[in-house]
């Protein structure tokens, strides 16, 4: 067991959010969350990586009961064992690409050029788009900008992946590739959460986990 | 967070926003620029006062507005100036403060001086203005070819000048061969003649190589007549006498604005010319405080003096600084204000662009920033800033202040004291505005740092 919700309760000023979510993440899974808009999934997700520390119940993510740490601890843990994929991909457009995928390497141990730049190729030749390393997001189509976003979560080698409608804003073929790679990195180790309403992406997933009104519908696939 | 990462991210954000980090430089620079500018200003006329009044003389004089001599109110022997005496010299050498202290006496009869064919081609006629002074004041100066002592020379009998070993001249009254009185002049004077005499007179100005060669100087006094009323009715109804007096060298020590001889001299005149009583009581004491000693051992030395009957003369010093002290806390208000506007000009800006930078704060707490890191973030920024700021303001007063130096030299005319540069831009000054400029922007910074840290990063991607 990778990641462990129990009970979680979330509202925004009185409105309820998520009601009394349950459920449970293993290493080596890659799940889709879907839901229609609006039922609660970036928020889980959100509460899943450590980002939204306002909610009620147990979490305990990479054997880290969240409700424990502070802004600090908590910061240390994305940094070193979470990544982050969103939907609009979210690159500092003033940065090259390769200083976006070293983003992380500012609020983590230090290292040195040669290490940085070695890491940063890694991560770019896992996505597939090592040439673009001193390019600027600006110069890059969509799919070529998630796949940036990706190495950057990649960078601090995460044991956990959570992704936002990381094909939201891709045409179908670009989005497949996306998926396909992730579903490449799943084989490699990596756990993958990723929130989607795309059929096909949720299909590519082990399994699926349903929200709706904020509470878990149905867990389909492999583990349920 | 690590400082190299902090200072990295800081630079590439001020990069970005290149237009408001100028924007913010030039306003603070603005600010610092005027503050440096008078805190210079006012630093540099401060050290052309402490040429014109050195802070470590003090002059004691006698009480000026006494009961008894104003009213008529000394039948009792009780009111009435008291006079300035050995006894009070003596007590003020005592002081642990005092490093010298020098009785003065005013010439206190009518006298005519002329001379200065040798230095100007021509003779100067002038009144004598002159003032005796205890000759070890002059101990530690460089002077000559003269010692400035009482000493009258030789006083062999003699008829006429040749008769008498050179310097000496023999005359006409005493026929005993006499050594030229020794003199010395204030800077003041030398300044005063170089400013305001020799370009009216078209005299030729006496500086450092003049200056050295117009020791030895000689020119004549005639004492008991003068200029203005022809043979004055003397005290003593002694007859006028010549004398012949040589410049020795130039002390702080001398009188502001009158020739200075040796005590002894003066004394002997007064008591020919003007009665005994006037070479009785000193005109006023000069008491040279020590080299580490500041304003609190002057007061002490006032509060001394009031007690024993005598006041502090007022140089003007005081009155001066203290207008320099207004109106350099006037300016430095202002520029403090400007300050200010640079300030929350920063705070605005910053707030604007945590604003549009919510996105990418909240991708940075992604990616393992902290709250504490988002706010030291923009807090480095605005430092930067402040840095930026405070070293082109710097630059802009040294500038300003050349150009003003550069404007003096060709328009204003010579004036005594006149200063090469009326700026003195210190380390302390620069130091003091650099910190003020960084403090400032900083403050301004602070607060949008801290509703940046404090944005829920979930919420600040979803925006
Ligand atoms: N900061 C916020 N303040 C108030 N309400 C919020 C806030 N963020 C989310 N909500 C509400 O919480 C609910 C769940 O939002 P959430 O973003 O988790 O939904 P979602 O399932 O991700 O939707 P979508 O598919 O549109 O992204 C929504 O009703 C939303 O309006
Ligand atoms: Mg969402």
């Amino acid at each position: 067991m990778l990641a462990r919700l129990d009970s979680i309760h979330k509202d925004y000023g009185g409105q309820p959010v998520l009601r009394d979510v349950s459920l449970t993440i293993d290493a080596g899974e890659i799940v889709s969350l879907v839901g229609r808009s609006g039922s609660g999934k970036s928020t889980l997700l959100h509460i899943l990586g450590g980002l939204d520390r306002r909610f009620r119940g147990r979490a305990e993510v990479l054997g880290h009961d969240l409700a424990q740490m502070d802004d600090r601890a908590l910061a240390e843990m994305r940094n070193r064992e979470i990544g982050f994929v969103f939907q609009s991909f979210n690159l500092l457009e003033h940065l090259t690409v390769a200083q976006n995928v070293a983003l992380p390497s500012h609020f983590g141990v230090r290292l040195d050029e040669a290490e940085m730049r070695r890491r940063v190729e890694r991560a770019l030749d896992r996505v597939g788009i090592v040439e673009k390393i001193d390019g600027r997001p600006g110069e890059l189509s969509g799919g070529q900008k998630q796949r940036v976003a990706i190495a950057r979560a990649l960078f601090s080698q995460p044991k956990l992946l959570l992704a936002d409608e990381p094909t939201g804003n891709l045409d179908s073929e670009t989005g497949d590739h996306i998926i396909e790679l992730f579903q490449t990195l799943n084989r490699d180790g990596l756990t993958i959460l990723v929130v989607t309403h795309e059929e096909r992406v949720s299909k590519a997933a082990s399994r699926a986990i349903r929200l709706e009104d904020g509470r878990v519908a149905s867990a389909l696939g492999a583990s349920a | 967070m690590r400082t190299g990462s902090l200072f990295g991210l800081a630079a590439q954000n001020l990069r970005r926003s290149r237009r408001a980090f100028l924007f913010s430089v030039f306003g603070i620079s603005i600010g610092i620029a005027s503050l440096v500018f008078f805190l210079a200003l006012s630093s540099g006329v401060r050290q052309v006062l402490r040429r014109v009044f050195p802070a470590s003389q003090l002059e004691v004089i006698p009480a000026r507005s006494s009961l008894g001599t104003q009213t008529g109110l000394d039948l009792f022997g009780l009111g009435g100036a008291k006079p300035l005496d050995d006894v009070f010299a003596r007590e003020l050498r005592s002081e642990p403060e005092v490093a010298g202290v020098f009785p003065r006496m005013k010439l206190a009869f009518p006298g005519r001086a002329w001379g200065g064919a040798q230095l100007f081609g021509r003779n100067i006629y002038t009144e004598l203005i002159a003032e005796g002074i205890d000759s070890n004041a002059m101990a530690g100066e460089s002077l000559g070819p003269e010692p400035f002592s009482d000493d009258l020379g030789s006083q062999k009998a003699c008829q006429t000048d040749p008769d008498c070993v050179a310097p000496e001249y023999c005359p006409w009254d005493t026929r005993k061969c006499e050594r030229p009185i020794p003199a010395t002049i204030s800077p003041f004077i030398l300044e005063l003649y170089n400013g305001v005499l020799a370009p009216s007179h078209g005299l030729p100005k006496i500086g450092d190589f003049l200056a050295s060669k117009f020791r030895g100087f000689g020119f004549n006094i005639e004492l008991g007549r003068s200029f203005i009323g022809g043979a004055s009715p003397t005290a003593t109804a002694a007859p006028p006498t010549q004398r012949r007096v040589m410049l020795v060298g130039i002390s702080p020590r001398a009188s502001q604005l009158a020739v200075t001889l040796p005590l002894g001299f003066v004394r002997r005149f007064n008591a020919a010319y003007a009665g005994e009583k006037s070479a009785a009581a000193f005109s006023s004491v000069l008491v040279e405080l020590k080299a580490n000693q500041g304003a609190a051992a002057a007061t002490r030395i006032a509060a001394l003096a009031r007690v024993r009957g005598f006041e502090l003369a007022d140089s003007g010093a005081e009155r001066a600084s203290l207008a320099v002290t207004l109106i350099t806390a006037l300016f430095a208000l202002i520029s403090l204000s400007i300050v200010l506007l640079a300030t929350v000009n920063i705070a605005h800006s910053f707030f604007r662009q945590v604003a549009e930078r919510k996105r990418e704060i909240g991708v940075l707490r992604s990616v393992g920033a902290s709250a504490s890191d988002i706010r030291k973030l923009i807090v480095v920024e605005a430092a930067a800033i402040g840095l930026a700021g405070g070293v082109v303001g710097i630059l802009l007063a040294r500038l300003l202040g050349f150009g003003v130096d550069l404007a003096a030299r060709s328009f204003a005319p010579d004036f005594p004291f006149r200063p090469s540069s009326y700026f003195s831009f210190d380390l302390a000054i620069v130091l003091g505005a650099l910190g003020c400029a960084v403090v400032a922007c900083v403050v301004g910074g602070y607060f949008p740092a801290r509703r940046a840290a404090a944005l829920d990063p979930a919420e600040a991607l979803t925006s």
